[in-house]
């Protein structure tokens, strides 16, 4: 007789064998912001937050939200990107926990350029402008095998929109989490169908001399992500490491180290994180693989299930920092009953 | 008689720019600086006299606030010139009054832009980054994705292409060879989809922003 837990082990193994084969791919991924100030806080480890927004880092970390969770995230970057963040789960006694996620990062008020020429003489003026809105679609599952072993699953829904380009892929993560005691470690691989891209419709016709050609057909490929992270408690003080490594790139490291005050009501923590990116700095036209390295700083409160965090990140070169917006201030609730 | 033209125009010249001394003199400018000049040019065909006051003098252009004024120097041209032709006849005689903003005093602003043209952009078809500048100036062009990380960052220099005053529009090419679009390095790639930021930095100040699209 095949039990019903054997299934759900047999369906997570079939989804780590079918994440072998690997495409690069280059589309910009929305949850690079972070799923809350409290993932911020912490160097962006990930996996170990204790509300609904860990569907965004690791399914498998839903063990550890309540009967109930809630949890809201809201920032502004450079006064321009506005992003938002949703999720709430669902603890279901003898199944486990179901949870669903929005993510999304718009910015408005982007111009149309005209251009034009008269007698050798040249002008370019706004015509109008557009937006933009890249959006995640999450939907998560977690079951746990033992008290110690959990798994998760959760399905991605990709969708991208601005001017007359609309661009669309689904894909899926699936995660483990290991309990411990003192230790936990979590593993999440993320984006693990090779074959999955997002598809770009375009419906901009005619031959407009101020307007790109059109990008019907085109692709953009989603980035396979691997994700290792470990905590360590100790009394009050909670130590956090991560290994991370997206495809194409090198692995980056994070980490961060909390700190709790008044019996888990108050927590004040440190961070240092790690982002790859391509970028082009230098004078002589070469893109090279680098490495973004910032700090966090930031603080929590828990007060009768509901969870206030605070994040502060800057970027440890100064050279990098944006001239007018040094660091980057985030604020998330989360409510867990 | 040619002589004698010769004379008064010296004379003249003379008078006018002890009239133009004491003038700005009178005048309660926050900075003065003037110069009497005598000045001679003759060819073969003719003379030219040019006798008055080259000067400086500035403003504070922003009187309210002293700690940060911006100060707009003019350069002054007022005399007497004249031009005699070695057959006699004087073809100009008269007072002369230029006036012009000195280049290093004009203050370093985008005039326009900048823009990115066509927006939104295709990464294999290229584009142009363009804007205008208040003058000559060592520009950097800095682009930044929607996490606010620093992408692509290029220094043009004072008077080549990127750091031309107006009327000239400055033209940065967004191609596969001077953007990142590719690059021209192993890890070369083309940019994702998604918003960018441009920024126009002088002496580490923002003179200048801009977003821009790219599409796949």
């Amino acid at each position: 007789m095949i039990k019903l837990k054997d299934i759900k082990l047999g369906v997570v193994l079939s989804c780590f064998l079918m994440a072998m084969p690997v495409l690069a791919a280059n589309y910009f991924m929305p949850e690079v912001v972070g799923s809350s100030a409290y993932m911020v806080r912490q160097g962006h480890v990930q996996g170990f937050t204790p509300l609904s927004s860990v569907l965004f880092e690791n399914p498998a970390g839903l063990h550890m939200t309540n009967r109930n969770s809630v949890s809201l995230f809201s920032t502004t970057l450079m006064n321009e990107v506005n992003y938002r963040s949703f999720s709430a789960s669902k603890r279901v006694p003898g199944w486990g926990v179901f949870a669903l996620g929005y993510m999304g990062l718009g910015v408005e008020g982007i111009p149309y350029i005209n251009h034009q020429s008269f007698d050798g003489v040249e002008s370019y003026s706004v015509s109008g402008s557009f937006s933009y809105l890249s959006q995640l679609f999450k939907m998560g599952y977690q079951f746990s095998m033992s008290d110690r072993f959990h798994l998760g699953l959760a399905g991605n829904y990709y969708r991208t929109k601005f001017d007359t380009v609309s661009g669309s892929g689904y894909n899926f993560d699936i995660g483990v989490y290991f309990d411990y005691k003192k230790v936990d470690v979590s593993y999440v691989l993320k984006n693990v169908l090779s074959s999955r891209d997002i598809k770009y419709q375009d419906t901009q016709g005619g031959s407009d001399l101020n307007k790109a050609g059109s990008s019907q057909g085109r692709m953009e490929e989603l980035l396979l992500e691997s994700v290792l992270s470990m905590k360590y408690d100790r009394q009050r003080w909670r130590a956090l490491a991560q290994l991370r490594k997206v495809e194409g790139h090198s692995f980056v490291k994070n980490a961060s180290l909390r700190y709790v005050l008044f019996d888990e009501l108050l927590e004040v923590s440190a961070g240092y994180r790690e982002e790859p990116l391509t970028r082009m700095i230098n004078e002589d036209y070469i893109t090279r693989q680098d490495v973004d390295r910032s700090f966090t700083l930031g603080v929590g409160l828990t007060l009768f299930g509901l969870n206030l965090d605070y994040a502060l990140e800057k970027n440890l070169k100064a050279e990098l920092r944006h001239l007018d917006f040094e660091q980057f201030h985030y604020f998330s609730l989360g409510v867990s009953l | 008689m040619q002589l004698n033209l010769r004379k008064t125009c010296r004379i003249s010249s003379l008078t006018t720019g002890v009239l133009a001394l004491l003038f700005c003199l009178l005048v309660p400018l926050n900075e003065l600086g003037f110069a009497l000049q005598i000045q001679q040019v003759s060819s073969s065909r003719m003379v030219q006299h040019a006798t008055g006051l080259v000067g400086k003098y500035s403003r504070f252009a922003n009187q309210r606030s002293k700690s940060r004024f911006d100060k707009r120097l003019h350069v002054v041209n007022f005399g007497f010139g004249s031009t005699v032709n070695t057959n006699g006849v004087t073809s100009s005689l008269g007072p002369n009054l230029l006036s012009s903003v000195e280049e290093e005093s004009v203050e370093a602003k985008v005039e326009e832009g900048p823009f990115c043209y066509p927006n939104p952009v295709r990464q294999d078809e290229g584009g142009e980054i363009v804007y205008r500048l208040s003058k000559n100036m060592d520009i950097e062009l800095r682009i930044y994705n929607m996490r606010g990380q620093l992408m692509f960052k290029k220094m043009h220099n004072k008077g080549g292409n990127g750091g031309l005053k107006q009327p000239n529009w400055n033209k940065i090419p967004i191609n596969v060879e001077t953007f990142m679009f590719g690059g021209q390095g192993s890890d070369s790639h083309f940019l994702s989809a998604g918003v960018y930021f441009i920024l126009l930095v002088h002496q580490d100040k923002v003179l200048g922003k801009g977003k821009m699209v790219v599409k796949p």
